[in-house]
């Protein structure tokens, strides 16, 4: 099956902060998948912070709200229905937002009051935002996605790592089992690859705690790359930028607190998605990783 | 640390929309169990004593209780409880109300002056736009990087964020 015989999905695009300006080959990686699935992404020119359901929501609910619906009018005045995110976070403000100010009339008019100095209004026009996983899983399919994998990642063990809020609050979310999740595990075996099942996969990357102190972080860090060495995973696998930037860059601090050395490869499912799909490691900017997954993907056969 | 019982405060979390649940909460610390840094920090933070203190009204306590900053946000929580109790919601009311007191950890303080000036949490370096042109991403540079920063602040001063944000210079204190 050709990426022409794909029906064409189409998306207004948000792409949050910490993706593009910190960790560009995300980007890439995503926006080749979608190519390769004939998904359309459509940027939202405009938008800004989305902004972060920890940080911003903890310090001023009503300005992470407000700021939230703005990013959702900027898509409302373009012509697709549907937001994607490549962020957990991102999807978490912008889908809140979208889903309250719907549900909630009196909040509704009391962002729109803030929102009409900046001659924009939230009218409900989008049905709904997505994670770019969650498009995959109930869009493209796991049965379509398997029938495009031109080169499957036969024996590479994955730790799949969900992260909180792609699966949390699941009353708002409503895509998985919010405790005991499995669809990113299908992805990730539609793909060829093994999903390992270990202890503390649930177990959070500690993002949200490091804000306030990094050592209970790099602690939890510490528990899931343990239980994911013991299970025999040779890489994560991450839904959301805090979480790749933690369990990347928690290797490091491990490293310092416990004098004990990790050598996990994060990717993103984008990442695993765009090379089962056929495209070659430079195209998504693989060298960039740290650890480098150099050694794995020799093991795949993938240059 | 102040024990003393705030009834007003009571009844204003009680009356806040999302935390009209903390009132169905039995205190059977199954938010504590489920807890992950809960586990990590051997119970020093403890979600269910910070339900307790919120039914009781303690409100010193609460916002000057630097754990109050521990909860990882992922919800675990909120799912667990038996009682449907959202207590991510809740401590969301609390750490608001600290941050007006000018109790936040620096982090909370350094990413909310940043989407203020910025208008994102985190803005483009030179380094990243240099990445961004090796990956063949440079197309899309003027769509991404322009964010309009005004329009934003226009939004924050109505929200009073902007006010929020400047209460940081005069107050050095903080809940680390």
């Amino acid at each position: 099956m050709t990426e022409a015989t794909s029906p064409q999905i189409d998306k207004a695009l948000f792409l949050g902060c910490v993706i593009p300006a910190r960790i560009p080959f995300i980007e890439k990686s995503a926006k080749v998948a979608c190519k390769l699935l004939n998904i359309h992404l459509n940027p939202m020119k405009g938008a800004a912070c989305c902004p972060d359901p920890i940080g911003i929501n903890s310090v001023d609910e009503k300005t992470w709200i407000t700021l939230a619906s703005r990013n959702v009018t900027v898509a409302e005045a373009m012509p697709e229905t549907e937001i994607m995110g490549l962020c957990s976070g991102c999807v978490l403000s912008l889908k809140s937002a979208n889903q309250k100010l719907k549900e909630d009339a009196h909040l509704r008019d009391e962002v729109n009051e803030h929102l009409i100095k900046v001659d924009k209004q939230f009218a409900g026009k989008i049905e709904t935002v997505r994670h770019f996983a969650q498009v995959i899983h109930e869009e493209v399919g796991i049965d379509r996605l398997k029938s495009l994998v031109k080169h499957p990642l036969t024996g590479l063990k994955v730790a799949v790592h969900y992260g909180c809020h792609f699966i949390r609050p699941s009353e708002l979310i409503g895509f998985d089992d919010p405790i005991q999740p499995r669809k990113l595990d299908e992805i990730v075996r539609a793909l060829g690859a093994e999903s390992v099942d270990y202890s503390e996969k649930m177990l959070c990357c500690g993002t949200g705690v490091a804000n306030a102190s990094d050592d209970i972080a790099t602690k939890m860090n510490y528990r899931k790359y343990t239980s994911a060495q013991e299970a025999g995973a040779e890489c994560f696998c991450v839904v959301c930028p805090s979480c790749y930037q933690m369990l990347e860059g928690g290797q490091r601090n491990v490293r310092k607190m416990f004098k004990e050395k990790f050598s996990f490869p994060v990717f993103y499912i984008t990442d695993l998605i765009a090379l089962a799909l056929g495209a070659s490691s430079e195209e998504i900017g693989l060298k960039y990783h740290r650890p480098k997954p150099n050694k794995l993907l020799e093991a795949l056969g993938i240059e | 640390m102040a024990s003393t019982i705030d009834f007003t405060f009571r009844n204003l979390l009680l009356q806040t929309h999302g935390s009209e649940t903390l009132s169905y909460c039995y205190q059977c610390a199954t938010c504590t169990g489920s807890c992950p840094v809960s586990k990590e920090t051997g119970g020093r933070y403890n979600p269910r004593r910070i339900i307790e203190r919120s039914l009781l009204g303690m409100k010193e306590s609460l916002i000057n209780d630097p754990t109050l900053w521990l909860c990882t946000m992922c919800d675990t929580c909120d799912e667990s409880c038996p009682q449907g109790v959202v207590l991510t919601e809740i401590f969301t009311i609390l750490k608001n109300m600290a941050v007006k007191a000018g109790k936040a950890p620096q982090r909370y303080k350094d990413q909310a002056r940043s989407v203020w000036e910025n208008g994102v949490s985190v803005p483009f370096m030179d380094s990243i736009l240099r990445r961004r042109r090796d990956l063949e991403l440079e197309e899309e540079l003027d769509e991404n990087v322009v964010v309009p920063v005004e329009e934003l602040q226009v939004l924050m001063e109505s929200t009073g964020f902007k006010e929020i944000v400047t209460s940081f210079d005069d107050n050095g204190e903080d809940g680390d």
